[in-house]
Order: structure tokens, then sequence, then C-alpha cells
């Protein structure tokens, strides 16, 4: 589906409105300069694009994430502490957390790495005969002992094996430590684990790559150990296991083949349902559900309880169809769904209901997403349009500007939301200029109120009109209901492309530039019709623009 | 709430005493005549007030009358220095989200160097308050002590241009902060936990090359700030193990302000750091104040203080959600005033305790007249009971909302530059962007 050649029904007419859309789009942003950072100007693929050779981008040095930070350790030492929790990393709402070349080692985390390294450590030796290669040696056998452990829990560390230097200096921490005044075994492999921890090869993700020699313009690729680590921090969010780093060091990460048996091997491990949900939730804002609050007055069945099983049905169903086959289309449209008898209240269906009922599908009229996307006592239209703006058509909607009273008028009397939201989409209001792009889309959500239960009446009596149009420069889109507008966006190549840009970004840990639509639309072509999720990310990770970088200067 | 001192300050065994708590702190300021360190805390609340009526009635002098968005403050009147009409000078004419505008700039007083908002990394457009202040002040174990509350939006602290300070959640902070002083009291286990970690750290110093000589010139210069934060911090961290005898005891999690007042209390008793900078938020730690409107604090402040069918009721809940700050601010207060520090003096007398705000009126989320109360003597360079209005002309025409005259002198630069005057610095003439700077808020120090 992915494919320009794909047979539709209506694509065509669509596409051609969204492709005003982002235009008229670019209007309202017209103060955001945002080159390449989200407006991805949509459209038929050049085959021009195909043919020629894309320019390569830069890549630059990452840090671990606090959560690929605690994947990390829980899959090198078994230590499920999480200790990267107590950090609030500073992140920026619109980018993946991966984009980190940005972070500040300041005092606050230099100083986690340390103590964590310390603490970590600590559990580590004390379970050293489960967790490590190695455990307890005879004094005679400490060095060949602490080489174990360094081929093994180092290599996995580092990402590659030691050097010959990194080696020797670990066995002088060890002695260093081993000599001082009552230190045991345990003293000075506490300190290499320390060191090991600590070091920017665990901590900094680095993709250098070599010169490709015949080149038409300088290019270089990443080596397997690269490709290994960018792997699995695609599809895992966790870092390299032996059989990947044996592949790399061995010659097996080489050929697009190889690497696509790799990518299908991490697919298919249990890790890969956490490393997809941790982009899901990110890309599809999953985590507003956290964080709403509903006002326990007109929604007194609403608890924690059921925002969290809310959030498990989403999860469930996102997890259960990437992991199923699954493509975009599905997540749209699909009507799977596990519930507790909580939420299926809210769905009118019992617990055994392995379907939603006719009225919704996908993820947009799932009540984690409704209920995400709304006020407390209210539904947000605005909220809701800018989702799907943000997230399903890859469009930028700038904040409000400075000195604007953002308040919404005081209606008296009987009035819908929807009309108390007139003044937004007021031509001759100053809000219009963007909210014209938001609140129409959110109105095809009004049959949905603030918690995600199906509705035909607000609660004052008045009738609910949940007619919906996506606007554009030169007209509009219109549909009913949000259902109508999941297979509008099904359909759309628009959207279709969006969803692959945010994987691509969230796989490049870095937003996008000018140069990478070239290469967005190699990968585009490179797709069948209808992929599937997991085609989508095995297409990325062999495509050039995910194997090759412009050169370090 | 009043917290006896035994119950945070305990030594191994036995409650200590002041004056042996003090030789158990060979800190230079200590032992160079007993003079206190200056502590600063910045307590920074979100969402902005309620501008009109906010401020104190009456002219600059005495402080003789709280508002009543004020008045839970009453028992503190003589410790607190209001100041009203300090406008964020620098976010004037600011395009994109105010969250992130204000964050990038209210402790910086430096614009953002982008101006889309939103769409960028959090970006400070300089170095922030705290940050300076940290640099500038005797060195201690921790140069500061960040905690940002969950739910909040806040990244007020920089380092540099982009370079955000990563917080600590609060609950924890305690460990992170103290958790290095429990343990063994054996001076050979003592001595080898030292050498272990200098031997460690100088391993991992050694291991940069390795990355360095490979990347690119800007990411060469992100690994090098790294190195330096690491050679700083070793420095730090044998700072620290001289303090090991103060060992304080866990403090409660919840309610938040009073867990957070404990804690940056004992954080400067113990003399870990000198300065804090604490992101608040309400009692559920996640802008909520459910018990006063069911929740969802941010949009409902977005309402107006006069929305709905009821305006009269909605104005008292925004009335009620203020007072709670300054209830939270005295809970911090009254802390700091509970905790003995050097030669009998408190904690308060030596600190300065600043409540900002990252806007002036909440509904409008905007950056002129922004709420300050300080208070504490700043070891003698503030002096307190007293009202300042800064307002000016616009005083007159309060609801005057939208103005985008802002009042040079009047601005956050000024205001921060007089910290750091009251803070001992009186080299200190301009903070942040050189030209909304006039050497300070006329009269403050």
């Amino acid at each position: 589906m992915l494919s320009p050649s794909s047979p539709r029904e209506k694509p065509l007419k669509i596409i051609r409105l969204f492709i005003s859309a982002a235009i008229a789009l670019s209007a309202c942003t017209g103060y955001v300069s945002n080159p390449g950072g989200g407006t991805i100007t949509p459209g038929p693929t050049n085959t021009d694009n195909i043919t020629r050779e894309c320019r390569p981008v830069a890549a630059p040095m990452r840090a671990l994430t606090a959560r690929q930070y605690n994947a990390a350790v829980t899959q090198l030492l078994a230590d499920p502490s999480n200790p990267a929790s107590v950090l609030q990393v500073p992140q920026s709402e619109s980018k993946f957390d991966n984009h980190t070349d940005w972070v500040n080692a300041d005092e606050t985390l230099v100083r986690f790495y340390v103590s964590s390294a310390e603490q970590l450590a600590t559990t580590a030796v004390a379970n050293q005969a489960k967790v490590l290669a190695c455990s307890n040696p005879k004094s005679a056998d400490e060095d060949a002992c602490l080489g174990q452990i360094l081929d093994t829990f180092g290599r996995r560390a580092f990402r590659r094996t030691l050097m010959a230097e990194e080696r020797t200096a670990m066995l002088g921490v060890f002695h260093t430590v081993r000599a001082l005044q009552g230190a045991s075994w345990n003293d000075g492999l506490s300190a290499v684990l320390q060191v090991l921890l600590q070091s920017p090869q665990f901590l900094y993700v680095t993709e250098v790559g070599v010169p490709v020699a015949q080149a038409t313009r300088p290019t270089s690729r990443l080596t397997p150990l690269e490709v290994a680590t960018k792997l699995s921090l695609l599809i895992w969010g966790s870092v390299p296991d032996d059989a990947l780093l044996d592949a790399a060091e061995l010659g097996q990460l080489e050929t697009k083949a190889q690497i696509e048996t790799q990518a299908k091997r991490l697919l298919a491990d249990p890790k890969a349902k956490q490393g997809f949900l941790h982009f899901a939730s990110q890309w599809l804002e999953l985590d507003k559900l956290d964080s709403a609050n509903k006002s326990a007055t007109r929604f007194p069945t609403w608890t924690p309880a059921v925002a969290a099983s809310a959030r498990a049905e989403l999860d469930g169903f996102i997890s259960g169809t990437y992991l199923g086959g699954g493509g975009f289309r599905d997540l749209l449209l699909s009507r799977q769904t596990s519930v507790d008898a909580a939420l299926g209240a809210i769905y009118g269906v019992d617990a055994s209901a392995k379907t939603l009922p006719e009225s919704r599908a996908g993820v947009l009229t799932r009540v984690g997403f409704l209920a995400g996307h709304a006020h407390p006592e209210e539904t947000s239209p605005t909220l809701r349009g800018k989702a799907v703006r943000l997230r399903f058509l890859c469009e930028e909607i700038p904040p409000p500007p400075p000195n604007v009273n953002v308040t919404l008028p005081s209606v008296g009397g009987q009035s819908t939301l929807r009309q108390r939201l007139a003044a937004h989409v007021d031509a001759a209001s100053a809000c219009s200029g963007c909210h014209r792009f938001m609140d129409p889309i959110g109105f095809g959500f009004e049959g949905f109120d603030s918690i995600g239960t199906a509705r035909t009446n607000e609660p004052n009596g008045l009738a609910i009109d949940n007619s919906g149009q996506i606007l554009t420069g030169a007209g509009s889109q219109p549909f009913k209901g949000a259902l109508e507008l999941s297979t509008l966006l099904a359909d759309s190549e628009q959207a279709n492309r969006c969803y692959l840009t945010q994987t691509y970004r969230y796989a490049q840990g870095r937003s996008e530039t000018s140069k990478d639509r070239c290469h967005l639309d190699t990968v585009v072509a490179s797709l069948p019709a209808h992929a599937s999720m997991a085609d989508v990310v095995v297409g990325i990770t062999t495509a050039d623009s995910f194997l090759n970088r412009e050169p370090i200067q | 709430m009043k917290v006896p001192r035994r119950h945070f300050l305990k030594g191994t065994g036995a409650v200590l005493a002041v004056p042996l708590l003090e030789s158990l702190l060979p800190r230079e300021t200590w032992a160079q005549g007993k003079v206190a360190p200056r502590r600063i805390m910045f307590f920074i609340q979100d969402n902005g007030t309620l501008r009109d009526e906010w401020a104190p009635a009456g002219k600059s002098g005495a402080l003789t009358t709280l508002p009543y968005l004020l008045a839970p403050l009453e028992a503190y009147k003589q410790d607190l220095v209001v100041v009203a009409g300090v406008d964020n000078h620098v976010a004037a004419g600011h395009n994109g989200n105010a969250h992130d505008y204000g964050n990038g700039t209210m402790l910086t007083a430096m614009p953002r160097t982008d101006k889309s908002g939103g769409l960028e990394a959090p970006n400070g457009g300089g170095i922030s308050l705290d940050q300076y202040l940290a640099n500038r002040l005797p060195k201690t174990p921790r140069s500061s002590v960040n905690i940002n509350m969950p739910g909040g939006t806040f990244t007020i602290s920089y380092t540099g241009v982009q370079q955000p300070v990563t917080g600590m959640r609060l609950e924890n902070a305690f460990n992170d902060l103290f958790g290095s002083f429990n343990g063994s009291t054996d001076p050979v286990v003592l001595a080898r936990r030292k050498a272990t970690r200098e031997s460690v750290i100088d391993s991992v110093l050694e291991n940069f090359k390795y990355v360095n000589n490979r990347v690119s010139a800007g990411d060469k210069l992100k690994l090098d700030h790294h190195l330096s934060v690491l050679r700083d911090l070793e420095k730090r961290l044998a700072l620290e193990a001289q303090g090991a005898a103060c060992a304080p005891v866990n403090p409660p999690i919840r309610p938040y302000p009073d867990a957070a007042a404990s804690l940056y209390a004992m954080a400067f008793a113990c003399q870990l750091s000198a300065v804090g900078a604490y992101g608040a938020s309400s009692p559920e730690g996640d802008s909520k104040f459910p018990d006063i409107f069911g929740g969802g604090y941010h949009s409902w402040i977005h309402q107006g203080p006069d929305y709905g069918l009821d305006p009269v009721a909605h104005r008292e809940g925004w009335r009620t959600a203020m007072r709670w700050w300054a209830g939270s601010f005295g809970t911090l207060i009254q802390k700091f005033k509970d905790t003995p520090d050097v030669g009998g003096t408190t904690l308060l007398d030596n600190s300065l305790l600043v409540w900002s705000n990252v806007f002036g009126m909440g509904a409008y989320h905007d950056f002129y007249e922004v709420p300050v109360v300080l208070a504490g003597r700043a070891g003698g360079g503030m002096k307190t009971g007293r009202f300042l209005d800064y307002r000016g002309a616009r005083a007159a025409n309060p609801t005057h909302f939208y103005s985008t005259q802002y009042l040079v002198n009047d601005t956050t630069n000024n205001l921060y530059t007089s910290i750091c005057q009251a803070m001992g610095l009186s080299d200190v003439t301009s903070f942040g962007q050189p030209e909304f700077n006039s050497g300070g808020l006329p009269g403050l120090v």
C-alpha cells in the first residue's frame, strides 16, 4: 500500500487534497522555520529520485537514552532495577526520545553514571555466579577469570570485542584496586564493571563508518558492528545480543540479505514487543493517557484502573497488530480487542469480546487514544485534530502566537462544544489561521466523549454533530465520524508515507533533513503494496540511508 | 508543618548537637571564622498567577498587609520581600510555545536562539541564574540540587546555550543525595572506597580517547564537555566523602511540598550544596489539584479566572489554588526557620528563597508582572519585611492584560543582578541579555 502504483479506490482525490493541505499549512506555519523537520510535501513518488543516488546524511553521535540504558543493564546483567528512571531528562515533546544528539552531559547525568555503575556493579558482584561468565576464582586464576568476563560482559557493554589496550587497562584497574588494603577479588571485579558501565564506549552510540572507495560522492559505510547496534536499538530498544555481535564480527552482517535475516530474527524475539511499543507510544502520544485527568463528578466510573486497562488494550492491540504481520491499514481499521469488564462497559461489550463494536476500529476510536486527547470534562477537537495532523499527516502545527488571549469566550446558555469553538475556526478570528486545520478534523470525533464513550448528545441534551473535514488550501475533504476518517487515512498515500517517516525518524535517531526526502522516496518504492509494519522496519534497515552516512570531515 | 530538627538530622546512633555537626563538616567557610555560607533556592511555580489580585495594596515600603492570595504567609511577613512588577523582558515578542519559551528564558534572562519553540530541544538562551551562582559560590559536593516534578514542563536550568540541566525526581533525590552517607565507617573501608573510585574515574577518563578520536568535531565537543564534568565531579566526590557524618533520616515522599522542603533544608544544612532549583508542583506532583476542581490544572488555568456559568465560583477555585502555592512556600520557609545553622543562626538567616513563576497572568501565559516573593536574609544580604512595587504606569490599569509595553528597568535581568549582589557577589552589575540591565532593581539590595 505504500507503493504509489498500488491500486486503491479513491486515493487520487485524497492525495491531491492532502497536497494542498500541506501548502496551506505552511502558510499557517509562516513564522515557523522548520526546514525538513516536519512537513514533507507529499505526492506521487518522483521516479528520478529512485534511480539517482541519494546524498548521504550525517549521523550524529547519540547518548543511550534512559530507556535504552535500562534495557541494556536488564539484558546484560539481568538487573531489572531500571536505574535511569530516577532521571528527568529534558526532552522535546515533538521528537523521539532517541534524538539525543543534544543531550547535555551535565553534573547530574554524569553523577548518575557514576553512582548507577557503583550500584549495578555491587549487585552484579553479589550475583556473579549467576550473571557473569566466570565467578569467585582461586587467586591464581583471577586474571583468566577476568579475561572471560571481558570477553563476554565487556564485549556486550562495548558492543564489540575489546581492543588489546583496553583489556590491558582493565586488568590494570583490577590489579590497582585488588592491591588496596583489605581488598578482594570482588573489589577488583566491581571496579572493572564500573569502568565498563561508565565508559563512553558503553554510553554513546557512534556511527563513524569507513569510506566507500567507488562511491560517486563521498560516502561512508557503517561498520557491521555499528549496523548491529543501530538494528537492535531500533527493533528492541536495547543493545545487541551475542548472536548479533557474532554475525557482525564474523562478516555476516554486510549484505542486505544478511541484515534482513538478522532484522527478522530480532523481530521474532520477545524483546521486539517492548521495542515497538516504545516507538508507538511516542508516535501516537499514548503517554498522554497516563497523565490525563478526568472530572470525578462527570465521569465517576473513570478510575486509574480503567485508564490502565485502556492503555493495556491499546498496547496489546498495537503490538499484536505489529507482531501479527499487520500493516498501517490494520492499525487504523482492525477491530480486534481484548478488554476487561470495566473497559468493556465503556465500549458496550462484555469482557469476552474479541472485536470492538462496529462504530469503532483501529487506534483512533479506542478509549486510550480518545481519553488521552481530551480535557477533564470536555472533549478536545483541537487536541484530537492536532494529533491527526502531526502524527498521521506529518504536518507541524505551531503553538499559539504571543500575547493572544487563548481562553475561549464564555458562552452562556445552551451550546455545544462545537459551537463554542466557533471562535477558533471563524475566518475573522486570529485563531483560525491554524485552528481550521485542527478543530474540523477533531469535530469528527465528537461522537466520543472525554473518556471515549460513544454518544449522540452532549450532557446538556444537545445533539452531537460529528461531521468533520480535512481542510486544505484548495478545498476540503469532508467525512462523517472518526471511523470514516480512519478509512480516509488508511487509503491516503500521505498518511502511509507519514507512518514510514515516523519509523524512519526513530530508526535514524534524528529528525530528517532536506536530503532525506530522496531516501524516503527510495524506501517507499522498495516496499510492496500492503507492506506490514514489520516490512517497513526491514525496508528501512536494508536501505542505503540506514547503512551509509556522510563521511566525517 | 513543623518538624523537630532531630527528625531529619541524625548522627550515627545519636542525635547530633549542632556544634558537633559543625566540627564534623570541616568546610573552608566554617573553619575560617565560622561564617555561614549563603545559600539560595528557587521555588518555581508554573502556569502563572491571578495577577489582578496578587500584589499587596499600597506603595513600596514596609510590608504591612498581605493580599488574600498571599495571606497563608502571614506568619512570615517579617521574613519576606514581596516584589511586584518584574517583567521577563527577553520573552517579549516570542513566537512559539509559551511554556518552552518561558522555561528557556525565565532563569537565563537571555532570549532563546530559536523562535519556533516546541519543535526544538529544550533550549535555554544561556546559563541560568542558579547555575551561574553554583559556579560562583564556594565549591560544594553538589554544584546544585535540581528537582523537576513530573507532569510539569520545567526545564528552567541550563549550564549554557541549549544545555539543559538534567533533573532529579523527588522520590529518588534522597538516595541520590545522601545514599553514600550510609554504610561503613571503618576507615580502611572508606579509604578503599575512595581509592577505588579514583581508579575507576581515572580509567574512564582515559577511555574517552577511544571515542574522541573518531567522531566529528561537534561530537568531540560534547565528549570534551562530559570529560570536564567528570573531572570536576571527581573533586566534588572527594569533598562529599568528608561529609559522611551528616546522616539525615529519610524525609516523607508526600506531600510533595513538605518532602521537598525537608530535602533542600537537609542538603543545605549538611552543606552538600548551596544552590537549589525546584520545579514545584501540586500536591499530587502532576499539576493536579483534584481537591479543588477535579484535575486538569493547566487547562483550567487556560479557561481564565471568570469562566463558565458560575464565574464567581470559578475565580474562587483560582484563589484556592494560588493560596495553596503560598502555603507551600510557607512550608519551605518554616523548614528553613527550624533548621539550625552556624553560630546559633537558622538556615533561613543565611538563605535566600526565591518564589517565582514562569508566567505572569496564568490565563494568558504571558511574561510580565511575574509574581516574585523572596524570603530569608541571605546572610545579611537581604533586608526583609518589605514590599517593593515596580509596576509603574501599568499599575493604574491592571486589567490591561495584553500590553506589549515592557518596562526595561523592571526586568528579570535587574532582579537577578540584585540577587547576585545579595548573595555577596558585589562585582555583578549585569545578568543575561546586556541591554535589559540597568545595574539591578533600585532599592532591592
